[in-house]
This record gives C-alpha cells, sequence and structure tokens, in this order.
C-alpha cells in the first residue's frame, strides 16, 4: 500500500541535504562546544555557523539568536522569563505551548478571541493593553487551522503604544508553522521574541530557536551552566543545531506556491464533491499547506482510522492535543460547534507533496465519508 | 478471509495479545486498537502499545471515556439505587466495545477480542475454556457478524505459551469490573453514598438497620451483624433488606425475565440449559416467553443480573433477572 504524507504541520521528514550536514557531528565531531581543544572549537563553530543562518533568516543579529531544545522551551522562556510576571496579552486559538506557561506565570492572562474566520483584530488585541501589561504573545500562523495573524500591525501598534511609555511592552511571536512560507523578518513584524521550530521545516525533532531583541532581558526557567546566555544551560545538541541551521537555510517560500495550489485543489474538490463539508478558518489569510475542514455527521476519528488504514496519513485537530476527550479549543474558538468541531480534519500538505497523492486523497474521501454518515445514520 | 482487515481490540494482557497473533499467522491484515474506558489506564496502554509494537501492527487509541460513564458505569449504579445487581460486562459490550468502538472501526472488515467464545456460522459456542459467552448474550445478529473470537478453541494456558514465544510480556488480564478502582464497597460509597433502610424478616418485623441496601447481595451471609443468626439476605425490596435464618428461602423454581434478546429462534417452551451467573455452572431449564422455570429450584438468583440460555454448547440468548 501506498503511504501518503498529509500531516505537516504536526512534523515533517528530514531533508537529505540536512542529514547530511548534521552527519558528522555525531560521531567523528563530536566535541563538547564548551572544551577549549580543538574538538570542542569545531563544535562551537558548527553552532556559530547555524546560528549565523538563522539570524539571516530573520534579519537579526547573531548575539539576538539562541538555540532551545524545542519551540515549547522558547515559548515558556518568552511568558515566563520576559513577561516579568505582568500582565499578558495573548490568543483565544494561542498553542499549548505558550497557553499553559501563561496559566504558570504570576501575572494575569487576557485571552483575545478571534473572528469566525480565525484571525485576530488589531483593535481587539490593543483593547486588552493594560498599564500593567508586560507582554503580548501571538501566534503568526494557527497550527490547526493555519489562519495567518497579523504580527507585524499588532507589532507596528505595540511599538507605537511603547512610545508613551517608560515599561515597554514585549511582542513575542510563536512563528513555527509560519516559517516555510512567510517573511520571518523581525523588523517587517515588529517583534521582540520569536520561536522558531527544527521539525516543521524539514530539520530534526529535538531544536529550537529564540530571537530575543538586543537588550530585552530574558530569565532563564531552568538552572545550570551558562549555555546560550544561560537561557538553555545543558549542553548544545551539536547535530540538531547544525542541522536546524541547514534547514532553515534552505527554506524556500517559492515552493508556497505549487503547495498553495495543491492546497487550493483538495478544498475546491473535497467541497464540491461532498455535502456538508466546510473549510474552518480563512481562505484568504491561510499559510499555504493548510486545509481543516469539517464534515458534518461524522466523527473525526474514525475518519483518521479509515484514512490511515487506505495509507492516508492525517490529523484530527493538533498531533498534541489528540487523545483528547475535550473538542479543539481553536475551533471552539472560530464558533464550532462541540459536533462539527469532533468532526474536522486537518490536511498539511508538505513542500515534497504530488498532485497524484492529491488525487488520491480527494478520490478516496468520499466514498468514506458517505460510509460513516451511513454507520452514524445522517 | 486472508488479508482483510481486522481490528483487534487490545487491552495489553494475554488474551487480546494472543488472538492478534493468532490472526496474523492465519495471514489477516492486523491493527491493534485499545479502548480507553475509564480513567488512569496508561499502563495498560502502554502494554497494548508494547504488544502491538512486538507484533509490528498499526495502533489505535479510541477514547470513549463519555460514552462508557453514561452507558455503563451510570447504569450499573442507576441499578444498584433500584435494588437490582447488573451485569455491567454485557452491557459494555453491546454499547461500547461491540457497539462504539465497533462504529469507531468501520473501516475494517472485521473486529475481533480476546474473548473466549466460539463462532461458527454467525452463532456463539460456548469455548473450549474459561467460557465468556455468558456476558455476550446482549449482541445483535449484526455486532456478531462483524466479530471475530480467535481465542475459543484455546485453553488460557496455551495462551500464555503463545504471546511468550513472541517475547510479549503481557500484563496480567483484568478480574475485577474495571471502572471500579479500589474495592466493591468504596466504589458504592463514592458513587451513590449511603441510605439508611432497615432489616426485617420475611414476616415485616425490623431486626436492624443498614446503610444502604445496595452494599447487600442476595445470598449473602456474612456482614449482617444481627442477633440470633445467621441469617441470609434473601431479597430486597426498594431499600429494605429482607433476610431469613432458613437456607431454603434462597430457593426458588421460577424466574421473571425483561430485556430478552435471543441470537437463535426457539419456539416457547423450550428446554435449555440456563447459567444465572458467570461462575455458576449450566443447569435445566424451561424457557417461556418472558419467564424461565426449573425442574430444580436454584439458590441466591439476583434481580438484574443475566440469565443466559444454551441448547448443548451453542448460545441461544438471554434475559434480565426481574
Amino acid at each position: 500500500m501506498k503511504k501518503i504524507y498529509l500531516d505537516h504541520a504536526a512534523t515533517t521528514p528530514v531533508k537529505e541535504s540536512v542529514i547530511e550536514e548534521m552527519q558528522p557531528f555525531f560521531s567523528e565531531r563530536f566535541g563538547n562546544p564548551s572544551s577549549v581543544h580543538r574538538f570542542g572549537q569545531e563544535a562551537v563553530m558548527a553552532i556559530d555557523k547555524a546560528r549565523k543562518k538563522v539570524a539571516h533568516f530573520l534579519g537579526a543579529k547573531e548575539r539576538e539568536v539562541g538555540f532551545t531544545s524545542s519551540a515549547t522551551e522558547a515559548n515558556n522562556l518568552s511568558v515566563l522569563g520576559a513577561a516579568g510576571g505582568g500582565h499578558v496579552v495573548t490568543s483565544s486559538i494561542e498553542h499549548s505551548a505558550v497557553l499553559n506557561p501563561c496559566k504558570m506565570s504570576s501575572g494575569s492572562v487576557t485571552q483575545v478571541p478571534v473572528s469566525s474566520e480565525g484571525v485576530l483584530r488589531v483593535e481587539d488585541v490593543l483593547k486588552e493593553i493594560r498599564s500593567d501589561t508586560t507582554l503580548v504573545s501571538v501566534m503568526y500562523v494557527n497550527n490547526e487551522i493555519g489562519t495567518v495573524q497579523p504580527i507585524a500591525e499588532i507589532g507596528k501598534a505595540i511599538g507605537e503604544i511603547n512610545k508613551k511609555r517608560k515599561k515597554k511592552i514585549l511582542f513575542h511571536t510563536d512563528a513555527v508553522q509560519a516559517a516555510n512560507y512567510l517573511s520571518c523578518d523581525v523588523s517587517e513584524l515588529s517583534v521582540d521574541l520569536l520561536t522558531l521550530s527544527g521539525h516543521k521545516i524539514y530539520g530534526p525533532k529535538g531544536v529550537g530557536a529564540l530571537y530575543i531583541r538586543e537588550g530585552v532581558t530574558v530569565s532563564p526557567v531552568m538552572y545550570g551552566a551558562s549555555h546560550e546566555r544561560g537561557l538553555h544551560p545543558g549542553t548544545e545538541n551539536v547535530p540538531a543545531i547544525v542541522g536546524m541551521g541547514k534547514a532553515v537555510e534552505e527554506i524556500d517560500f517559492r515552493k508556497g506556491e505549487e503547495v498553495k495550489r495543491l492546497r487550493d485543489k483538495v478544498i475546491d474538490e473535497i467541497t464540491s464533491s461532498i455535502s456538508g463539508v466546510t473549510l474552518n478558518g480563512s481562505r484568504e489569510k491561510r499559510i499555504p499547506n493548510n486545509v481543516n475542514l469539517a464534515f458534518e455527521g461524522v466523527e473525526g476519528e474514525s475518519l483518521l482510522i479509515s484514512l490511515d488504514s487506505e495509507g492516508i496519513a492525517v490529523s484530527t485537530g493538533s498531533a498534541c492535543a489528540s487523545h483528547s476527550l475535550s473538542p479543539s479549543h481553536v475551533l471552539l474558538a472560530i464558533g464550532l460547534s462541540d459536533r462539527m468541531a469532533h468532526g474536522s480534519l486537518r490536511i498539511s500538505l508538505g513542500n515534497e507533496t504530488t498532485e497524484e497523492e492529491v488525487d488520491h486523497l480527494i478520490s478516496k474521501l468520499p466514498p468514506i465519508i458517505k460510509r460513516l454518515r451511513e454507520i452514524s445514520g445522517r | 478471509m486472508k488479508g482483510n482487515k481486522v481490528a483487534v481490540a487490545l487491552s495489553g494482557g494475554v488474551d487480546s495479545s494472543t488472538a492478534a497473533l493468532l490472526l496474523l499467522k492465519e495471514g489477516w491484515d492486523v491493527s491493534g486498537v485499545f479502548g480507553r474506558f475509564v480513567d488512569k489506564t496508561e499502563k495498560q496502554e502502554e502494554k497494548a502499545r508494547e504488544a502491538a509494537s512486538a507484533m509490528g501492527i498499526p495502533f489505535y487509541v479510541v477514547d470513549l471515556r463519555l460514552e462508557f460513564k453514561k452507558r455503563v458505569v451510570e447504569h450499573f449504579t442507576e441499578g444498584l439505587k433500584k435494588g437490582v445487581t447488573p451485569n455491567p460486562c454485557a452491557v459494555c459490550n453491546k454499547n461500547i466495545k461491540f457497539g462504539a468502538l465497533l462504529k469507531e472501526l468501520s473501516s475494517f472488515d472485521f473486529f475481533a477480542t480476546g474473548h473466549y467464545v466460539r463462532k461458527k456460522d454467525d452463532s456463539l459456542f460456548i469455548a473450549k475454556d474459561k467460557d465468556q459467552s455468558y456476558f455476550l448474550w446482549m449482541l445483535k445478529k449484526e455486532q456478531i457478524k462483524r466479530s471475530l473470537f480467535p481465542l475459543g478453541e484455546m485453553c488460557k494456558s496455551e495462551a500464555y505459551r503463545v504471546v511468550q514465544s513472541v517475547g510479549i510480556e503481557p500484563a496480567s488480564d483484568s478480574q475485577e469490573l474495571c471502572f471500579v478502582r479500589e474495592s466493591m464497597l468504596q466504589f458504592i460509597k463514592d458513587s451513590i453514598g449511603s441510605l439508611k433502610g432497615s432489616i426485617k424478616d420475611k414476616e415485616g418485623n425490623v431486626l436492624g438497620s443498614h446503610e444502604g441496601a445496595f452494599f447487600y447481595t442476595i445470598g449473602q451471609r456474612k456482614g449482617l451483624d444481627l442477633p440470633g443468626g445467621p441469617f441470609y439476605v434473601i431479597k430486597k425490596e426498594g431499600n429494605t433488606v429482607v433476610v431469613s435464618k432458613d437456607e431454603n428461602d434462597l430457593y426458588c423454581n421460577t424466574l421473571e425475565l425483561e430485556s430478552v434478546n435471543m441470537h437463535e429462534e426457539v419456539s416457547f417452551p423450550a428446554e435449555v440449559g440456563v447459567k444465572i451467573r458467570y461462575n455458576a455452572p449450566l443447569c435445566k431449564g424451561v424457557l417461556h416467553d418472558k419467564s424461565l422455570t426449573f425442574p430444580v429450584s436454584q439458590r441466591a438468583v439476583c434481580p438484574g443480573q443475566s440469565a443466559v440460555f444454551y441448547r448443548d454448547d451453542k448460545l441461544l440468548g438471554g434475559g434480565i433477572i426481574k
């Protein structure tokens, strides 16, 4: 059976060129970057090279980029380490890697609702800002419905507010789902903190990066030696960092055009061949590789298992939230009923996704939906 | 058959792992599925995943905690409150395992479990060892049609050997009700609480008091704490526990049935083999439309429990004792 992977928002395969770049750093050039000798020097230079690539991608200075063990860690640093216990403004569709650190923060948190299109309105964010607000954290692209948030506009507006404030508000964005297709230039976006992940961009798992604007103070959330300016204590994961650098270097926004064409084909064909289907989230303000559809009268879990037994890998909601009984907070936030949220499917395409694979999905889905609807008696 | 897709309900125990292995050996396209019915099943889930991984088969988890709570646990506690002793396993098989779970697995041609029961021509038969057909009487024909029971011809000891031969270290199979964490007593205290009532004799004389009739079972002798005993619990009337010193009062030779479900067509009255409890031996009975009579009277018949009918080793159906 042919295996078709359409779950790139969960994770992406590591590119050959990335594996090649990482390979020497497992056993041949295995040194500890903190060591004085040449083994150590080799490793530290490799990390610096990777840092340079990430900094270049972000339009940032090298010293503004730190590596972490995951995007979750970078988000924890942003919320717990940068907010300083002040009031945090975030969105109602944020990933749990931001929402849960917010819950652990000593300050109060406001979650700004989104429109039924799954997009934040800048003015809604601004009106929640208080005198004790220290951080605004808004994801660049939602991981479930792929909607693109107005980061640059929010960043600019916060900049204006900051001009009149002594204690500046910091602006953080979790850009893990955006980096493949959208500019993450920190000046364009006017962000102070930005999170990236290795494994969402055809790099390895177990590595993330955090951009911290020069002059911004972030306190550690873990304590140890002074690796990555003390923000990520623990010996650097050199092969993964090297891989992340290479993966970032190879990001090519032009790939988004073909992915978007295939995405639109999936949306158009499925919504026309199957009745009772709606696209969750805005179609216009959407990342090129995300499709999220709600099927009336279908249980998402059975649909997932049915497709998997046909060799097609997709997901309901986010991979991190699967096995949870409560429906997706993102889908509820855009106004779906519990039932429709349970009947939703996320199809996320990749740069290597072919037309043939997409056609296979388009032809397999209608009979499965028909069967599941017959069973549920609707 | 060969190459057909089958989902096996894996619990992490010996039986379900063996069932999956037997099907694999027969050439089926096997997937494992773990039904999450109650909280805190991480250990079992891990064992089931390990078994699937050792067999190299896909593994899915289906979360049915809400359905299970509503349709099994609450049904059970409601029954206890009404003074009957329900059979939650039979209800779970009908509504959850072969109900909601089977429905989730509609992309598979068949659904298999580690129940010890034989299936032939869409009828169920008593297994060679450890028979569990008693718990399957509530199933409908279409549920049986889609099911496979690879263990019907196996002994438990053989099952152990089969799984150990491929290096699976199974968890011990569940004995108690899966949703009862500590003791049944504690479960009832936590989920129902207490309800004061009296203990009377057959003539209606009050002999003592109790904290809830649901704490008592028919036939119970110990723990009554009444002077001048021993007494037996012979029946429950609402929240009143009726006791007697005469053990003969525990025996009856006729019982009323409700919710009868027949797998096979029979014409009444029919001479059948009957089980009135899982562990009870098969006894002779005559089945009428909505009642059973026994040539030899039976001890401690509990309302709410299942009476299951057989002809030779064929499962005919069952009903709930009124």
